[in-house]
C-alpha cells in the first residue's frame, strides 16, 4: 500500500506559526495567577481569553487549564521559571512543545473557511479578537485563537495537522480566501 | 417561438434560446425555463409513468410539491440523477432528461399491463397478495414488483463531483422569499439583525412570480421584489441563498439547507462544488413557506394535461407558456376564477368552468359568464378521456341519491383543478410545533411553537397579499427584537399599499371531503398511486388510526410527504370513519422536505478527508523501508516490512527470527501516553489502577492494569514514576482517548478533592522500541555516556538522558520477551533518531519489524492484547493478571465488583494456550471450542480462540483462547469444529517461549 | 444537534460535548461496605426517565469539564445546566 503523504501546495493564507515551546499548566486559580504574573502578565486570563505579551502567550483552555506558548528560543528556562513562581502551589506543568503544531490562517473570508468545519459562531461580534477556544474542525480537535478580524492562530495535535490543512485547502476551492 | 409560448411577457430571456433533449428528442426553451415549463412550451405533457400502475403522467404542479413529473437528468454516466421534479429542474443548454419507469417507451409501456391487473394491487397488496406460497416471494413476486414498481435508477459509478458543507449562524433565518419572507427579511435587517434568507427557487418572489398585476407601494411586483432583494444583498449582515431548500428542522433551531450550486449551469466550472449543505443555527426562525394548492379528487384525475390552476397561472405568468388552448376549469374555491380570466386573456378558450360547490348563483360565476365563458356551479367531473394526454372530460350533476344527471362530454386539452391552498407546515411540524385545525379554512395551521420560531404569511393561513406582507414584516421585526434583545417590536406595523390577490389559503364553504367524486382511478396520492378506493378499503378492513391508514395504503409517504395528498386523504378518512378531522389527526411530517443527495450529507468527508489519517513522526522512515501499513484506529501503523518478494508470512517469520536472534526496531509511537501530575498523583494512581503504586520508586516502572468499576479489564500499559508527583502512564493505542476520558471522569466527579491533573502526551513523544539480544550493544554508544548496563538500568528501569544530544526518556521494557528498550524522544526528533539508531544497528543485524511481528512475539510470551484477548467481560484473574492486584489496597476501580461471587467461579472463561496436534494448522481467531468430538449442532461451546499465529521461532503454530475452567484443563484435548472437520488441540500454558524469563534479565 | 450551555464557557453546539449518563449517582465512599445488590444497582440501574432527567455531560472538545443538565427527554429542551458537584436547582424540577 503506498501512502500519499504530500499535502496540496500550501496557499498564501496558510502558514506555520510554531512557538519555541508549549506548556499545559493546570492547577487552582492562585497557581494560575502566580504563573501569569511570572510570565509578565498583569493577571490571569479570563474565560476563553488569550493574551500575548510578545514573549509569551497565555490561552484559557478551561477553568483550571492554561496553554502557555513561548515565542522565543531559550524557553527551556521557562519550566524552572514557572516552577519557581509556583512553589507552594499544587499544580501540573507539562511540556507539550511537540504534541501539537501551530498554524496561522489569515485572509479575507477566513472566518467562513473555518466555519466549513468549526461549528462555533465565529462572527466577530461573537468571537472577538483575542478570544480563544478549544473546539472542533470536523473530526479534529483544535484550539482556535482569533488574532485579528481576519486572522486566527490554530493549535492542533501534530498527527491531525495534515487532515486540517487538506480540509481547509479543499474547502477553499468554494470559498476563496484572499490573502492579506 | 413554439406553439405554446406567448410572444411576450414572463421572466424568460427570449434572446437566450436553449436546446435540450427529453427521451432523446430535441427541443428548445429559454433561459428562465424549468424543464417542465420548456416541455409544456413544446406541447409535451406526457413525462412519465406512475409508480404502481404505470399510468401515463404529466405535470401537475409548478414547484417542489410535484408528485408526477419525476425525471432523470443526465450529464454523463456518473452524473445521472433520478427522481428529480421536472418543475424544479432549471433548463440549461444541452440539458439531457429522461422519463422513468417505462419500457420499451414512454408512450407505449408494457408495464401498464399492471393496470389491467390492478385488482391485484389494492392497498396493502404488499401484505396480502404475494404472501403465498412463501417460496415464491424471493423468486417471483419480489423481482417482479421491483421491476414494475419503483422510480428512477441510481447511477452505478462513483459520484465525481465535489460537495461542500458549511456551518452558519444568524439572528434571524427566514425560509421562503415570497412576499411574507421578503417583508420579514427587510424588517429584520433594518433592525440590525444578522439575517439569512433562503428560497428553493432560482428567483425570489414566491407567489408574486405568477402575479404581474400586483402593485406594492406603487411598484409592480417584479420591481418590488427586485428592489427589496437589491437592498438585502447590499447589506453585509444579510446572506441570501437561492436555489436553497430548507429540508430539515433540527432541535434548538438548527436548520438543514441544501444549496444547489451548479446543476443549473450548462458547463459547471471544473472543481466547483455541486451542492452545499448548510447547517444554520438561528436565534430566531421565520417560516414563510407559503401554501400548496391541492388537487381535486375525481375519476381519471391523473392524466397528463390535468394540472393545478395555480400551476397553470405560474407557467403563464412566469414562463409565458400557455399549457393548453381548450381548457376546463374545475374548482372548489375562489382562486381559480382569477386563473380562468388570466388564461382567457392570454388567448386560451375556457370551454367550461365548473364550481363544485352547491351554490349556482355566485356573482363570480356571473362575472365569468360575461366574458363569454360557459360556467356552472354544483357540477362534478365524473370521468376523463385521453391516453397520453387528456382529450376530454365528462361532467354531470350529482343528485341527492348520488346518481349522475345531465351528464355531458366536453373536448379539451387542459383541465385545471383547484382544491384550495393548504399552508405548508412541513418544517413547522418537523420542529415539533403543535398544529391547530382551522375550521374555516379546513386546514391545519401552526399552533404552539416548540422552537424559537414563528410562521408568517400563507403558511399560517394568512390570506391575501397585503396581509401576508404585513404579517411578514411584523414577524421580521419581532424576531429581530427577540434575537437582539431589543425593545418589543409591537410598534412595527408597516403599511403596504397593495393591489392584488395572491394565491393564498381561503375559506372553503363546503366540507373538503364533499367535493371528492368517487369512481375508478380517483387518485388521492399521485406519487404512490393511492386512490379513494384504497382509502375506503383500508377503513373497511378496520384501520382506524390515520398513521395505520397511511402505512397500509402508502399515502403521503416517502419523498412526497403528502404535499398534495395528506389533506384530501385525511378528510376522506375522517368522513369514512365518521369522525371530525382534528380527532383523526394528521400524520407526522418527516424530513427531508424534498430529497437531499447522499453526497451532500457526505460533503467533503470522502477519501482522504473521511477520517483524519494519523501518521507517526517516523512514518516516512517506514515508507522508505517498504512498510506495508494497516489501520489501527485512525493511525497508519507499519504492519510488516517485506523484502524482495516476501509475502506477509515470510516477512513476519524473518522479522521474528531477527528479533529473537539479533535485534528488531519498532515504531511504538502510537501508544497512548498520559502525564499524571500533582501532589496526589500516587493516590490517584492507587485508586485508578489495580496495582500498588506507593512503593514504586522514582526511575522505576511497572505493568499496570486498569479495570472499569464492573471489574472487567479495560486497558493496560507500562507506568513509570518519573518524579515523586509525576507518573508517565502508557495506554494501548486504541485506548488512549477513552482511558484519559475515564480518568478525567473519576478525577473531576468522584475525587474532585485530589490535587492531581492529567495531560495527554501521546503525541509529545516519538517512541522507538529496540528489542533483541543486541539491543544494548546498539544503544549504548549513542546515549551520550549514560550507563545502561543491567546493573544501572535493570528491567523496568526508567532514566532520563540524551541520545546524540536529543533529550530522551529511556525505558527498559519488553513486549517481546527479549532484552528491550523503548526510546522516547520529542516527536519532532523521532525521524532523526530512528534513522540514527537504524544506521548504528545495521552491523548488529537490526531489522525493522511491524505490528504483525509484534503480535506474534508477544503471543509467544503469553502477553495479552486488550480488545483481542479480552472483550470487556474478563477479570484480571481470567487472563492470568491477578498477580498485578495490590492486595492491601482498600479500594480501586473495579475492586468491589471482583468480590461478587460470580466473578470468582471456577468455571469462568480463563486464558490458556492451545497447541494443535498438527503443528502446521493455524487456528482461526474467533473459532469456537468444544470439549468432546463429534458433537452435532447445537454444540456445547466452552470458549473461543482469541489469538493464533504460526511461530517461526518455535516451529509450530500457537494460539491463545478463553475456555470455561481453562486452567483446570491443562493437558486436555479439546476440539475446534470447522467446516473442514474438527481440529484437535491440547490445552497448555499461554507462555510458549522462555517461561522463566531468562532472556529478559540480561 | 442540540445547543448546550456549558456552565464554564457558555452555549456551544452539541458536537463539542460528550454524554455521560444519569447524574447524581455517586460512587459509594467505601465500596467494601456495600452489598452485592447495592453495588449492582450502582453499576447498572438507571431511571430511564420520561420527562426531566438529570444527566451528565462533558465539554470534552471545549473546557473539558463535566457538568450536569436537566433535560426534558420528551422535548430535548435543556432546562438548566450546573457544575459537577452542585445540587440540581430546585425550581427547575
Ligand atoms: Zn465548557
Amino acid at each position: 500500500m503506498s501512502e500519499s503523504n504530500t499535502a496540496p501546495r500550501t496557499p498564501g493564507w496558510l502558514s506555520v506559526a510554531n512557538p519555541a515551546s508549549r506548556f499545559v499548566l493546570q492547577g487552582e486559580l492562585p497557581a494560575l495567577a502566580a504563573a501569569a504574573s511570572a510570565l509578565g502578565f498583569e493577571s490571569d486570563v479570563g474565560t476563553n481569553e488569550a493574551r500575548d505579551n510578545g514573549q509569551f502567550a497565555l490561552l484559557w483552555l478551561g477553568p483550571d487549564e492554561r496553554l502557555i506558548l513561548a515565542w522565543q528560543e531559550g524557553a527551556r528556562q521557562l519550566a524552572p521559571r514557572i516552577a519557581n513562581a509556583l512553589a507552594g502551589h499544587a499544580h501540573s506543568l507539562v511540556d507539550v512543545t511537540h504534541r501539537q503544531v501551530s498554524r496561522c490562517v489569515r485572509g479575507e473570508g477566513i472566518t467562513e473557511l473555518l466555519n466549513c468545519g468549526c461549528p462555533q459562531d465565529l462572527d466577530i461580534t461573537q468571537f472577538a479578537v483575542d478570544r480563544c477556544s478549544r473546539t472542533l474542525y470536523n473530526k479534529a480537535e483544535i484550539v482556535l485563537w482569533r488574532r485579528g478580524p481576519n486572522e486566527f492562530h490554530v493549535e492542533i495535535w501534530r498527527s491531525y495537522a495534515d487532515y486540517f490543512e487538506r480540509w481547509l485547502i479543499e474547502a477553499a476551492q468554494d470559498l476563496p480566501v484572499s490573502t492579506l | 417561438m413554439s406553439a405554446w409560448r406567448l410572444p411576450s411577457g414572463g421572466h424568460i430571456d427570449r434572446s437566450r434560446p436553449l436546446r435540450f433533449t427529453f427521451d432523446g428528442r430535441s427541443y428548445t426553451g429559454y433561459a428562465g425555463d424549468t424543464l417542465a415549463s420548456a416541455l409544456l412550451a413544446n406541447g409535451v405533457h406526457l413525462l412519465g409513468r406512475s409508480f404502481k400502475y404505470h399510468r401515463p403522467r404529466g405535470i401537475m404542479t409548478a414547484g417542489p410539491e410535484e408528485p408526477c413529473a419525476l425525471v432523470t437528468v443526465r450529464r454523463d454516466e456518473a452524473r445521472c440523477t433520478p427522481n428529480l421534479r421536472a418543475t424544479q429542474v432549471e433548463l440549461h443548454e444541452g440539458l439531457c432528461a429522461y422519463s422513468q419507469n417505462r419500457w420499451p417507451s414512454l408512450a407505449f409501456d408494457v408495464g401498464q399491463i399492471a393496470e389491467w391487473f390492478s385488482a391485484l394491487l389494492p392497498a396493502g397488496f404488499y401484505y396480502k397478495t404475494f404472501m403465498w406460497p412463501r417460496s415464491a416471494w424471493h423468486k417471483l413476486y419480489e423481482p417482479l414488483i421491483r421491476r414494475t414498481a419503483g422510480l428512477g435508477k441510481a447511477p452505478k459509478l462513483a459520484d465525481p463531483d465535489r460537495y461542500a458543507q458549511q456551518y452558519a449562524h444568524c439572528d434571524v433565518l427566514i425560509v421562503g422569499a415570497g412576499p411574507a419572507g421578503l417583508a420579514a427579511a427587510q424588517e429584520a435587517a433594518a433592525r440590525g439583525a444578522r439575517v439569512i434568507l433562503c428560497d428553493e427557487r432560482a428567483h425570489s418572489g414566491g407567489s408574486l412570480l405568477a402575479d404581474d398585476r400586483a402593485r406594492i407601494d406603487g411598484q409592480t411586483s417584479a420591481e418590488w421584489v427586485d428592489g427589496t432583494m437589491a437592498q438585502l444583498r447590499a447589506n453585509p449582515r444579510v446572506r441570501v441563498l437561492q436555489r436553497t431548500t430548507a429540508f430539515g428542522y433540527f432541535p434548538h433551531n438548527l436548520m438543514g439547507l441544501s444549496e444547489r450550486l451548479t446543476d443549473h449551469l450548462a458547463a459547471p466550472p471544473p472543481g466547483l462544488a455541486r451542492e452545499r449543505l448548510w447547517q444554520v443555527r438561528a436565534r430566531e426562525v421565520i417560516l414563510a413557506t407559503g401554501a400548496i394548492e391541492q388537487p381535486l379528487v375525481f375519476p381519471g384525475n391523473d392524466r397528463p394535461g390535468i394540472m393545478l390552476g395555480g400551476a397553470a397561472l405560474h407557467y403563464l405568468k412566469h414562463h409565458a407558456v400557455l399549457p393548453g388552448r381548450r381548457v376546463v376549469v374545475a374548482t372548489a374555491c375562489d382562486s381559480a376564477y382569477r386563473v380562468a380570466r388570466a388564461l382567457q386573456a392570454a388567448g386560451a378558450q375556457i370551454v367550461q368552468f365548473i364550481d363544485l360547490r352547491p351554490q349556482t348563483d355566485r356573482p363570480a360565476l356571473a362575472a365569468l359568464r360575461e366574458l363569454g365563458i360557459r360556467c356552472d356551479g354544483d357540477l362534478r367531473i365524473v370521468g376523463t378521456r385521453g391516453s397520453n394526454r387528456v382529450t376530454g372530460v365528462d361532467i354531470a350533476r350529482i343528485d341527492a341519491t348520488g346518481a349522475a344527471r345531465e351528464q355531458r362530454s366536453i373536448d379539451c386539452d387542459l383541465v385545471l383543478m383547484s382544491g384550495g391552498y393548504v399552508p405548508s407546515v412541513h418544517l413547522f411540524s418537523q420542529s415539533r410545533g403543535r398544529l391547530r385545525y382551522d375550521e374555516t379554512l379546513q386546514v391545519f395551521v401552526p399552533g404552539e411553537s416548540a422552537e424559537r420560531e414563528r410562521s408568517a404569511g400563507a403558511c399560517r393561513g394568512i390570506a391575501g397579499l397585503a396581509d401576508a406582507l404585513q404579517d411578514g414584516a411584523r414577524a421580521g421585526a419581532a424576531a429581530a427584537s427577540a434575537a437582539l434583545g431589543t425593545a418589543d417590536a409591537s410598534a412595527a406595523n408597516p403599511a403596504f399599499t397593495v393591489d392584488a390577490a395572491a394565491p393564498t389559503p381561503e375559506p372553503l364553504d363546503v366540507p373538503r371531503a364533499s367535493v371528492a367524486m368517487h369512481g375508478p382511478k380517483a387518485f388521492v396520492d399521485f406519487q404512490h398511486d393511492v386512490t379513494l378506493r384504497d382509502l375506503d378499503l383500508a377503513v373497511r378492513e378496520g384501520f382506524r388510526s390515520i398513521e395505520h391508514i397511511k402505512r397500509y395504503t402508502t399515502t403521503g409517504m416517502a419523498t412526497d410527504q403528502g404535499k398534495t395528498s395528506n389533506l384530501n386523504a385525511l378528510h376522506h378518512a375522517a368522513r369514512e370513519l365518521g369522525q371530525a378531522v382534528p380527532a383523526v389527526g394528521l400524520t407526522t411530517f418527516r424530513m427531508p422536505y424534498t430529497p437531499v443527495t447522499f453526497a451532500s450529507f457526505a460533503g467533503q468527508a470522502r477519501g482522504e478527508l473521511f477520517d483524519p489519517v494519523r501518521r507517526t513522526p517516523m512514518h516516512d522512515w517506514a515508507v522508505q523501508h517498504g512498510a506495508v501499513f494497516e489501520d489501527v484506529g485512525l493511525w497508519k501503523r507499519a504492519r510488516y516490512f517485506p523484502r524482495d518478494n516476501e509475502d506477509m508470512h515470510a516477512a513476519v517469520a524473518r522479522e521474528c527470527r531477527a528479533v529473537r536472534e539479533h535485534c528488531g526496531i519498532f515504531d511504538a509511537s502510537t501508544l497512548g501516553k498520559i502525564a499524571v501530575v500533582g501532589p496526589d498523583a500516587v493516590e490517584f494512581m492507587n485508586r485508578m489502577y489495580v496495582n500498588e503504586w506507593s512503593k514504586l520508586a522514582v526511575g522505576r516502572s511497572k505493568y499496570g492494569v486498569l479495570l472499569r468499576d464492573d471489574g472487567f479489564v479495560y486497558d493496560d500499559g507500562v507506568v513509570a514514576r518519573v518524579a515523586a508527583d509525576r507518573f508517565h502512564v502508557t495506554t494501548t493505542t486504541g485506548g488512549a482517548a477513552r482511558v484519559l476520558a475515564m480518568m478525567e471522569d473519576y478525577r473531576q466527579t468522584e475525587w474532585a478533592d485530589l490535587k492531581v491533573w492529567l495531560t495527554s502526551t501521546t503525541e509529545e513523544w516519538a517512541v522507538i522500541a529496540l528489542q533483541g539480544p543486541r539491543a544494548r550493544d546498539i544503544l549504548a554508544p549513542l546515549v551520550d555516556g549514560l550507563d545502561i548496563s543491567a546493573a544501572a538500568l535493570p528491567h523496568m528501569g526508567v532514566v532520563e538522558g540524551t541520545l546524540q544530544g536529543v533529550p530522551m526518556l529511556l525505558f527498559r521494557v519488553s513486549f517481546t520477551g527479549e532484552l528491550g528498550f523503548e526510546v522516547n524522544v520529542p516527536a519532532a526528533e523521532g525521524a532523526k533518531v530512528i534513522a540514527a539508531l537504524h544506521a548504528a544497528g545495521e552491523r548488529f543485524g537490526l531489522t525493522p519489524y511491524g505490528t504483525e511481528t509484534m503480535h506474534v512475539l508477544r503471543a509467544e510470551k503469553g502477553f495479552i492484547i486488550i480488545g483481542q484477548d479480552t472483550d470487556g467481560t474478563v477479570t484480571p484473574d481470567d487472563v492470568g493478571l491477578a498477580w498485578a492486584i495490590g492486595k492491601s489496597k482498600r479500594d480501586f476501580v473495579g475492586k468491589r465488583a471482583l468480590a461478587r461471587p460470580s466473578m470468582q467461579q471456577s468455571d469462568r472463561k480463563q486464558l490458556v494456550g492451545l497447541r494443535t496436534r498438527d503443528p502446521h494448522i493455524v487456528l482461526e481467531e474467533g473459532a469456537q471450542i468444544v470439549d468432546t468430538p463429534g458433537q452435532r449442532a447445537p454444540m456445547t461451546l466452552i470458549g473461543h480462540v482469541t489469538s493464533s499465529y504460526a511461530s517461526a521461532t518455535l516451529g509450530h503454530s500457537i494460539a491463545m483462547a478463553v475456555i470455561a475452567g481453562g486452567r483446570a484443563r491443562m493437558g486436555h484435548t479439546l476440539y475446534v469444529p470447522m467446516p473442514g472437520g474438527e481440529i484437535p488441540v491440547e490445552v497448555c500454558s499461554p507462555v510458549f517461549y522462555d517461561p522463566q524469563g531468562a532472556r529478559l534479565n540480561v | 444537534m442540540l445547543l448546550i450551555h456549558c456552565p464554564h464557557c457558555g452555549t456551544r453546539p452539541e458536537l463539542e460535548f460528550s454524554y455521560g449518563g444519569e447524574a447524581h449517582i455517586a460512587r459509594p465512599a467505601d465500596p467494601s461496605q456495600v452489598s452485592d445488590d447495592d453495588w449492582a444497582s450502582y453499576l447498572y440501574l438507571r431511571s430511564n426517565t420520561k420527562g426531566v432527567h438529570a444527566e451528565r455531560w462533558r465539554h470534552v472538545r471545549g473546557c473539558g469539564r463535566f457538568f450536569n443538565a436537566l433535560r426534558d427527554t420528551t422535548t430535548d429542551r435543556i432546562l438548566v445546566t450546573y457544575k459537577a458537584g452542585e445540587k440540581p436547582p430546585g425550581e427547575a424540577r
